[in-house]
């Protein structure tokens, strides 16, 4: 990624930042808003490598962090994790089909929601047995659901000649 | 295969978040609204765009249902239908901001309007940050209200704005009382999207749904007598030893766009 692409790529990320922080509250379906941030990291986890996932997870995780209000470095480890795995498994990844690709940001949702309840669990947020139910499931289905457009979008942005 | 060497700095980045969450949350949170300083002039750049393609979005909705129009009106209706939803935007505005000065000229506290500049980046926690700060006379742990009842508490302050902590957020908690039986709970977020969760009421408690629920005062934030929400569902705590109530906010939160900043002194919360 060199040059132009560079500068498309780090606008991206800041179109993603005011997506997540001001344009996800008018489109909240019952309060709940899909992760921007998530999908911009399993795409380009996806295209790249390890390295690429993890740093690109450590950045939009820490970023995530700061435009929230719970605890700084929650987020960074999750999404940290989660674009290291993603970036680890690409080659070994389907991401062609609008299913698969649905499957994909779900499942990476999950992870990360789990991930970011357990270490939270120890920190901060009260222990609710139905947080899975009502917060983890539906932003991971909305977020999967949002994703097919954007990775459309991302793949002829970034990659139009594969 | 992986070099040992970048396994082991793979496994240093890993750490790093992990020591970032043992700072204490003090500096933290300060470094937290420095950043979002920096970053305001491009939030505030994305509210106006967020403004904008709303509006677009309503006028060309506005022009797909006059599609089957003959061609001049089709043009005049979708001109005169773009200016009322202008006027209409501007008339509720306008009717937000009348409630809230009225609100304003009636409270005995010095209130502080606020615009939202931005939500919270999670759905795990509920804050949204606002154009004050310090230079406006914002300080931490000042009450939020609306005249519909309690927004909610700020939580960190910059020069020029403020992070303010809603209601429904799980780690706000409100000394509270049921209006009718005077019954005292403490009031949270549930987590849940738009409810509140009233606990610590008594195992026979006396209070029943549609009941309000209002700040006890106590606890030096809130003023006695802010209205939370009305009590939607009683039920009891597992243990046995106490009933809840889930409370349904009086303030919308999916709908804020102004607020009030309430600058009490502790003297004047009882």
């Amino acid at each position: 990624m060199h040059g132009n692409k560079t500068i498309s790529f780090v606008l991206v990320i800041f179109a993603f930042l005011i997506l997540q922080v001001v344009i996800s509250n008018s489109i909240a379906v019952w309060g709940i808003k899909p992760d921007f941030f998530l999908i911009a990291l399993v795409f380009f986890s996806l295209e790249k490598n390890l390295r690429f996932g993890l740093l690109l997870g450590l950045i939009l995780g820490l970023l995530k962090d700061i435009f929230s209000g719970g605890i700084l470095g929650l987020n960074a480890f999750a999404f940290g994790l989660c674009g290291l795995i993603a970036g680890r498994y690409a080659k070994f990844i389907y991401k062609e089909g609008i299913f698969s690709q649905f499957i994909i940001v779900f499942c990476s949702s999950i992870f990360v929601g789990l991930l970011y309840y357990l270490l939270s669990i120890f920190t901060e947020l009260p222990v609710s047995k139905d947080l899975f139910k009502v917060i983890i499931l539906p932003v991971s289905a909305y977020t999967g659901v949002v994703a097919l457009p954007i990775f459309w979008l991302l793949r002829r942005l970034f990659y139009r000649e594969k | 295969m992986v070099s040992p060497k970048r396994v082991i700095l793979i496994i240093l980045l890993l750490c790093l978040p992990l020591l970032i969450i043992i700072i204490p949350r003090s500096i933290s949170n300060k470094a937290k609204i420095n950043v979002v300083s920096l970053l305001n002039p491009a939030l505030k750049a994305g509210s106006f765009v967020g403004f904008n393609l709303k509006q677009k979005s309503r006028k060309s909705q506005t022009l797909d249902s006059l599609i089957n129009e003959r061609d001049i009106l089709k043009k005049k209706v979708a001109d005169l239908s773009g200016e009322l939803a202008e006027l209409k935007e501007a008339s509720i505005e306008n009717e937000r901001l009348r409630g809230l000065l009225s609100f304003k000229k009636a409270s005995r506290y010095k209130l502080i309007p606020a615009q939202i500049i931005a939500g919270d980046s999670t759905n795990w926690h509920r804050t949204i940050i606002i154009n004050k700060g310090t230079e406006q006379g914002i300080k931490e742990n000042m009450p939020v209200v609306l005249p519909e009842g309690l927004v909610g508490k700020i939580i960190q302050v910059d020069k020029n704005l403020s992070r303010v902590m809603l209601m429904i957020d799980p780690n706000l908690k409100v000394s509270s009382l049921v209006q009718d039986s005077r019954e005292a709970g403490i009031v949270e977020g549930s987590g849940r999207p738009g409810l509140c969760k009233m606990k610590y009421l008594l195992p026979q408690t006396t209070a029943r749904p549609g009941d309000i629920v209002i700040s006890s005062g106590l606890g030096e934030i809130y003023p006695k007598g802010i209205i939370i929400g009305r009590i939607k569902k009683i039920e009891k705590d597992s243990s046995g030893l106490y009933s809840y109530a889930w409370i349904e906010p009086a303030v919308n939160f999916s709908k804020l766009e102004e607020v009030l900043c309430m600058a009490i002194k502790p003297s004047l919360s009882f």
